[in-house]
């Protein structure tokens, strides 16, 4: 068992740096506090009366089903989540399971150009996918991943709520992104693609890990973006339109959307001056807070503003240090994750990427305080994940849930995932599990595809 | 505590000095303009010099050229300097030394210099304007001659307008149809990068011979700078006879990479074909009965690229190494662009992340080729790890007076296409050189010294 890391007490570390970053520690009592308010957030947006007003919307997924392993054929998946995607073709035969993708890049040009120009972009891929593997004559269900936030109004019916992850395409905001997926590939008419299901990342990932944990019940991604869904009883989701669901099935995931927590001052008891600094500086000023605090994204950019401001202060660097330290967005987040893998009073990852920065007379000290300032960042960003997955569990109320995971601060940072096991422990007192889900915003989504698709 | 030195005074030198007439002596100690572009090591410090020195005299063996063009490209460090202003270069080498603090070795955080858009070299076109006395009407080259030099060791520490050349051999006669802006890239960037495509050549032939019949070798080119954008065109005009056999990917360093490969492949094409080009995939062959077309002799094919019926049909993978992702995700990526890991990387980024990456995309028994000033700096942090993974990190060398012949009749005969320039007047070299450490120039910046050919 992998031992979760304590804070640093290397004397090291300044106890003026130590000060400086007390207000990105959280203590239980606040983490508690989060995990009361998102609770209420989430119960308002489950409610019909309340979710138009909601910040946390709970949008109604409309999959009902999840894998039982007895899906077979070929399946499309599509992976729409950030500047590169990815097509995947998945043949499924009981619990085999074969797969081929190829990855596309978006150019920023179309990240902010129409949304036509976008979708045509994405079924000029698709088509080129499928011709390659000489699929054309087939019919071909497809389950079409979307990262971004999606008001959903049937299983293949999502209406794009607003842009995230630095895309601004014009046109597509209220529209109904499969019809927009869909029109794209009849204007080319060359291939057969059923879109059969649109979800996001984090049921995608929940229905990958399910297919292989039948215990899986909560989906969390924690990369680029933040987002978790849950499986809520069919009966509390209000908001799914009659007619667009079967009342009679006992469950029903919801993707909660959790990243827009913190709007209208929920969160304000325990944001900082770096957290208003990145909101006021982002593309969405005063939306998604709760994602800010916690997601790839900005994690780098976060640990970047408090170094800053602590070489400003005079304690680090001698108070000098490079203009690309004082650059937005030159502090990967990556960074964090490299800087943090080095081992205890080693620092040659540390110094390579002070290096790049332009920073080449770190000593051992000022090592070890970025290192600190790395290590609460993250930290911080675990454990709010945790008090939102421990709402999660609180409000399933069941034990032996598995929580499939995914996401790059997830995958790579090397102590997230444990220690996000230690407070979400701390936090509530069912037995859970947090499990990588594999490729979940690919092959979930062909799942999706497939249980849909044998449901038809 | 280091001596700061102040950043010499650069002249205000705005008018050239009028051309000599070619049949006319000049007269003694007249000056002309030296330009210096130094290794800029950070963004703050001074590296481009501009001063005035005596017009050389003429070798008795040798040539006199006016320079008209160069090549936006850095000094070499070397050990001595020929020119006469040793107290300038001694003050630079040690504006250059003290810049280094603590045990670590300059690094070069500039994203232009990481992808090579600026690198050391010496570039010059220009006009012969005068010639040796102890030289014969029969020497080969005569007043007015358009010409490249090549960079032997005699070569001065800046551009320098009137520069000599002590032995005629190393000038090259630059053909009629090719602007001297263009011929100023060869010497250096073009040359490095067909060194270094035909050092990888010798590796891909062994590879290919060993694993027999339709077996595929795989090669990685690393970045999108000058280097890179020369290496591409001519791996693909090399292996245009193999292309079932030898796939390229580029590893793009920034993000109109793409929009850079996908201009190569449509000139190259002839045809805008935007139905079968996508940004990150795989581009398409042209058609499918044109493929099967037999390929004329090499040496039938037509002078110039797009009046013959003859095509260039090479596709390019290209990948964007994205450097907000994490490590892992943009090896993963390379990995499903190249289909599992590559034989040969040829890595002009100069960075220990670029070298480590491409090791990480290249399987066991591979090889790397960097550039030397790179090799030289990254090889005691990498030589280990490269034993381990069983894979060979080579330095590349610039190339030979003959490769350069060579480039200059495969450039002027239209069979390697040299890629965008843009020409800038001298005077700005200083933002020249800038825009090029941040890669806001695409492919390379040539420096003009006179405004007309």
């Amino acid at each position: 068992m992998k031992m979760t890391p304590s804070l640093c007490t290397s004397d090291l570390l300044k106890p003026e740096i130590r000060d400086a970053c007390k207000d990105l520690i959280l203590t239980d009592e606040q983490l508690r506090l989060v995990m009361e308010r998102l609770r209420h957030q989430i119960d308002r947006g489950l409610s019909k009366q309340s979710h138009e007003e909601a910040i946390v919307r709970c949008y109604t997924t409309y999959v009902q089903d999840l894998p039982n392993g007895t899906e077979k054929g070929n399946f499309l998946a599509l992976d729409l989540g950030g500047t590169n995607f990815r097509v995947l073709l998945i043949t499924l035969d009981g619990q085999s399971f074969d797969m081929k993708s190829k990855i596309y890049a978006i150019p920023q040009s179309l990240m902010l150009g129409t949304g036509r120009q976008l979708f045509d972009h994405i079924a000029q891929c698709l088509a080129l996918f499928v011709k390659d593997l000489k699929l054309e004559q087939e019919v071909l269900p497809l389950g079409f991943t979307f990262s971004f936030p999606l008001s959903q109004q049937g299983l293949t019916k999502g209406l794009l709520v607003r842009w995230t992850k630095g895309f601004n395409c014009s046109g597509v905001v209220e529209q109904d992104v499969v019809a927009l997926l869909e029109d794209a590939i009849a204007r080319r008419n060359d291939v057969k693609i059923d879109v059969c299901a649109i979800l996001n990342d984090t049921t995608g990932t929940l229905m990958s890990c399910a297919w292989k944990n039948k215990n899986c019940r909560v989906g969390l991604i924690v990369g680029t973006g933040s987002n978790a869904c849950y499986v809520e009883k069919t009966e509390n989701v209000e908001c799914a339109i009659p007619g667009q669901y079967a009342a009679h099935k006992p469950h029903m995931l919801i993707n909660t959307e959790w990243g827009a927590f913190g709007e209208q001052g929920t969160l304000d008891f325990v944001l900082t001056e770096f957290d208003r600094d990145i909101d006021e500086n982002s593309i969405n000023p005063s939306k998604q807070l709760f994602e800010k605090m916690i997601s790839g994204m900005y994690m780098g950019e976060l640990a970047r503003l408090v170094l800053e401001k602590l070489t400003n202060n005079g304690l680090l660097f001698n108070g000098k240090c490079s203009c690309d330290l004082r650059k937005r967005g030159k502090f990967f987040t990556k960074y964090v994750s490299e800087i943090e893998s080095d081992p205890k009073g080693k620092y040659a990852n540390c110094r390579e990427i002070l290096a790049e920065l332009g920073i080449r007379n770190a000593t051992d000290q000022d090592c070890e305080n970025v290192r600190y300032v790395c290590s609460v960042v993250s930290r911080r960003a675990a454990h709010l994940a945790s008090a939102g997955i421990a709402t999660l569990l609180v409000k399933m109320g069941e034990n032996n849930v598995t929580v499939g995971v995914d996401g790059s601060v997830y995958r790579f940072h090397p102590h997230f995932h444990d220690l996000m096991v230690e407070k979400i422990s701390a936090l509530q007192p069912y037995k859970f599990d947090l499990m990588l889900s594999e490729d979940g915003s690919g092959r979930g989504a062909a799942l999706v595809a497939a249980v849909a698709a044998q449901k038809r | 505590m280091p001596v700061e030195l102040a950043p010499l005074a650069t002249p205000a030198h705005k008018a050239a000095p009028a051309p000599y007439n070619g049949s006319t002596e000049p007269k003694m100690n007249k000056l002309c303009r030296q330009l210096s572009i130094e290794s800029p090591s950070l963004g703050g410090r001074e590296c481009v010099f501009s001063f005035d020195v005596p017009v050389p005299e003429v070798p008795t063996r040798g040539a006199r050229i006016r320079v008209v063009c160069a090549g936006a490209c850095y000094h070499p460090k070397r050990s001595g300097s020929l020119t006469s202003l040793n107290s300038v270069s001694s003050a630079s080498s040690l504006a250059t030394d003290v810049s280094v603090e603590g045990d670590f070795p300059s690094m070069l955080p500039h994203h232009g210099m990481r992808d090579a858009a600026l690198f050391p070299g010496y570039e010059v076109a220009g006009v012969v304007e005068s010639l040796g006395s102890e030289l014969t009407e029969d020497c080969g080259v005569k007043l007015g001659d358009r010409v490249i030099m090549y960079p032997y060791e005699g070569i001065p520490n800046g551009y320098v307008e009137y520069l000599v050349v002590h032995d005629l051999k190393y000038l090259i006669k630059v053909p009629d149809n090719m602007p001297l802006s263009v011929a100023a890239m060869l010497p250096a960037g073009a040359l490095l990068a067909m060194n270094t495509v035909h050092a990888a050549h010798e590796l891909v032939q062994s590879l290919l011979e060993e694993r027999g019949d339709n077996s595929v070798c795989k090669i990685l080119i690393v970045g999108t700078g000058g280097l890179a954008l020369w290496a591409l065109r001519i791996a693909a005009y090399q292996y245009s006879n193999m292309k079932d056999r030898v796939t390229i990917t580029i590893a793009s360093l920034k993000d109109d990479g793409l929009m850079m490969a996908q201009e190569f492949q449509r000139r190259l094409s002839g045809v805008w074909m935007s139905r079968n080009l996508h940004n990150g995939r795989k581009f398409t062959r042209v058609s499918e009965g044109l493929r099967r077309k037999e390929l004329p002799d090499r040496q039938l094919r037509p002078l110039h690229l797009f009046t013959g019926s003859w095509y260039f049909d090479y596709s390019v993978n290209v990948v964007q190494w994205s450097e907000d992702l994490y490590e892992k995700q943009l090896i993963e990526r390379t990995m499903d662009s190249c289909g599992g890991q590559v034989d040969v990387v040829i890595d002009f980024g100069t960075t220990s992340r670029s070298l480590h990456r491409s090791m990480q995309c290249l399987g066991k028994g591979g090889v790397v080729f960097v550039i030397k000033e790179v090799a030289d700096r990254l090889l005691p942090k990498f030589s280990r790890r490269a034993e381990e993974r069983q894979q060979k990190i080579q330095p590349v060398e610039p190339g030979s007076l003959e490769q350069l012949r060579e480039l200059v009749q495969l450039v002027g005969s239209g069979e390697i296409e040299p890629p965008p320039h843009t020409v800038y007047p001298a005077e700005d070299a200083l933002d020249v050189v800038q825009k090029l450490c941040h890669s806001e120039i695409q492919g390379r910046a040539i420096l003009r010294f006179y405004p007309a050919d």
